[in-house]
């Protein structure tokens, strides 16, 4: 918790200045205008932040994001005293004409599953894991994994059949520094992978096959995570439905996001930033893919199952929790939310958390609308 | 330790007087577009204009002692100085959105007579100011210092060091609209595109990569077209939002739109530095010639 009381925020937000205005300045697609009804995602868009990534990457696996990431929101961190960090308030002005009024969704973007061949139908199964051998030459301290580039700053932890190496421990946290696309570097906090301190020297190779497998970098149960996707090329002409098989929030693998509904559906043709299934109508979810009855977040997902080829483009997809929300009425007009006397209160936003905005176009968004708004961070 | 330390601080402030109030009252002199960002820096009323005028090209700082701005009263370090509360009206009942800026510094009359040519920008590190610091937060703008015939679709790139002192940076293309407005208007798009390639950026330059503020600037270039007109770049810092103000709406009260700081309308106490100079960008859906009025409160620890 970030505070204890009223006269505590006062003295950490003015006496120590723990806060900071994170600023952003996004836009809508440059070319494609959306529909009323429809969400986008700003994070891949152009603007300040920059155009996010959400295509790079071993094809359909899990890729961490996180607030080193490019196109996260520039927030304070990383919070080497334990401080928990939270949101203040928020506002976002927009002055492009009918891009009001509409919603934009604050979330922590935790990761994505690239997607870059929708031509294969059927179940496809995603990548979380691989084997891994260690480098011991002197001062390698690093490991090789061939079959998945795994991202800067995921969170991983390591078993094996017989012995780790030396310098590793089963159920560990670790935190990588991408070397190259089959190689990486762990350390034993994300703050000292962001400041390249104290490595995790590895001494030997261990014995029998080693597995590396990358979890949520935040949320790390799942809890409150929720799964959309959005499109990073731009897509072809079909039509498909989707369904995703996933482990759930406590650990229950084989969940299937609900058949007895009209499965998500894509718009064929879609424009990049677009959640491709969002807006009106059968077969349309605003934003997130609906879960099994019962589940309260997806810790990963297993497989994607599409029924039909889009022919061509290719989507991520993201998984998210969703901190707050920032309703802009009237064009011209700052939408502003303020959460300190709100109930449930100052949102959390987790250390190294990857900040963007998921757009609701309460109506016809044009091209090239532009956001620009503040999130006011606070920490203690 | 300078600030407030709890809420017993900040009535003791009032109590002991360490409050002020200042009231402004600014008029632009030209009609302004909708939906353009205008710095009303240059524009009369209460405070008196600033011209931004001083050696071509050449860095000068700002400062409420020597150039005025919106008052807030006399330096007070090594105690701390916030924004209690805004309130505003702009011109009777518009709608609008507005931010309240501490202005560091600017480069006045950059030519647009010169595309396509990187125009260096003399930057003395040692006229900055010290509420400058590292440069972190700071962002930057392009007004209109003499208008031209028509920029619409030039665009403008600015080469920077960024606040952890990495050099050799450059601004995302800064897409211009039409420079044929008022002075004082900011000329970076701010809403919808001229053609299917641009983007808005306004009111301030998108900054490379992850970039969060600037330390120096090393020159500017127009690509495009050229023109006779002449920008200013200006550097500031966002201090506060302006409250909302729904003019326009039917049966709407023309009363003011007004937001306490460190309360529940808006959590954060902005710090107001010694000696910023404050003053107002302006957004107005309206292409009338428009009027903005209102008062600031500020408040300091001891």
């Amino acid at each position: 918790m970030a505070y204890s009381s009223f006269d505590d925020y006062i003295n950490k937000t003015s006496a120590l200045g723990k806060i900071k205005r994170v600023k952003f300045n996004k836009a809508s697609h440059p070319v494609t205008a959306a529909i009323a009804g429809e969400f986008s995602c700003l994070f891949h868009l152009a603007g300040a932040p920059t155009n996010g990534v959400l295509s790079g990457g071993t094809n359909r696996s899990f890729q961490s994001l996180c607030s080193q990431s490019i196109g996260a929101m520039l927030i304070p961190g990383p919070m080497t005293g334990g401080e928990t960090m939270t949101a203040l308030e928020a506002a976002c002005v927009s002055a492009a004409p009918t891009a009001t009024p509409s919603t934009l969704h604050l979330v922590d973007l935790l990761g994505y599953y690239p997607a870059n061949n929708l031509t294969l139908t059927g179940v496809q199964a995603t990548l979380q894991s691989t084997t891994f051998t260690a480098l011991t030459f002197a001062g390698d301290d690093t490991i090789l994994h061939a079959a998945y580039d795994i991202a800067s700053f995921s969170r991983v932890r390591l078993t094996s059949s017989g012995v780790l190496p030396a310098g590793l421990a089963l159920a560990t946290d670790y935190w990588t520094v991408r070397l190259s696309a089959t190689q990486s570097d762990l350390y034993p906090s994300f703050a000292d992978a962001v400041a390249g301190t104290n490595k995790v020297a590895i001494t030997d190779a261990g014995t029998f096959v080693h597995t590396i497998t990358v979890g949520l970098p935040r949320s790390v149960t799942g809890a409150g995570v929720e799964a959309f996707s959005t499109v990073t090329t731009v897509l072809g002409t079909g039509t498909p439905t989707v369904a995703l098989t996933y482990t759930d929030h406590a650990g229950n693998l084989g969940n299937v996001t609900p058949t007895g509904l009209a499965l998500p559906t894509y718009k064929g043709s879609s424009a990049v930033g677009l959640i491709p299934y969002s807006g009106t109508g059968a077969g349309k979810y605003n934003p997130y893919f609906p879960l099994a009855a019962g589940d309260g977040g997806i810790r990963s997902i297993e497989s994607i199952n599409q029924s039909v080829t889009q022919f061509s483009g290719a989507v991520a997809y993201c998984l998210a929790k969703e901190l707050a929300s920032l309703p802009m009425s009237a064009l011209g007009v700052a939408g502003e939310r303020e959460f300190l006397s709100m109930i449930p209160g100052l949102p959390t936003i987790e250390d190294g958390a990857c900040l963007a905005w998921l757009l609701y176009n309460g109506a016809a968004t044009p091209a090239a609308s532009g956001f620009i708004g503040h999130v006011g961070i606070g920490w203690g | 330790m300078a600030g407030f330390k709890n809420h017993r601080d900040i009535v003791r402030a009032h109590a002991e007087g360490r409050v002020f109030r200042s009231t402004f009252r600014k008029a632009p002199t030209g009609a302004t577009q909708a939906q353009q960002w205008v710095d009303l820096t240059r524009h009369p009323g209460n405070p008196g204009p600033f011209y931004y005028a001083s050696a071509p090209m050449t860095f000068a700082a700002t400062s409420q002692s020597t150039h005025g701005g919106i008052q807030h009263g006399n330096p007070v370090a090594p105690a701390k100085k916030h924004l209690s509360r805004l309130a505003w009206i702009p011109f009777y009942n518009l709608t609008a959105s507005g931010q309240l800026l501490d202005i560091l510094g600017y480069v006045p009359f950059v030519p647009e007579d010169d595309p396509g040519t990187d125009m260096p920008v003399d930057f003395n590190l040692a006229n900055k100011p010290t509420r400058w610091g590292n440069g972190d937060g700071i962002a930057m703008y392009l007004e209109i210092a003499a208008p031209g015939t028509s920029t619409a679709g030039n665009t403008v790139v600015v080469g920077y060091t960024n606040s952890k002192g990495v050099a050799g940076r450059e601004t995302m293309p800064g897409y211009l609209q039409s420079s044929t407005t008022t002075n004082g208007a900011i000329l970076l798009l701010s809403s919808g595109s001229i053609s299917s390639t641009t983007l808005p950026n306004g009111p301030f330059f998108c900054l490379q990569n992850d970039d969060d503020g600037i330390e120096s600037v090393q020159y500017v270039r127009v690509i495009g077209v050229g023109d006779v007109g002449l920008f200013t770049l200006v550097f500031a810092r966002v201090v506060a939002d302006f409250p909302p103000h729904s003019g326009g709406l039917t049966g709407w009260p023309l009363c003011w739109s007004e937001v306490e700081f460190g309360g529940k309308t808006s959590p954060m106490m902005p710090v107001v530095d010694d000696d910023a100079f404050l003053s107002i960008l302006f957004q107005v859906t309206h292409t009338a010639l428009a009027f903005v009025l209102g008062q600031a409160d500020f408040i300091w620890s001891d």
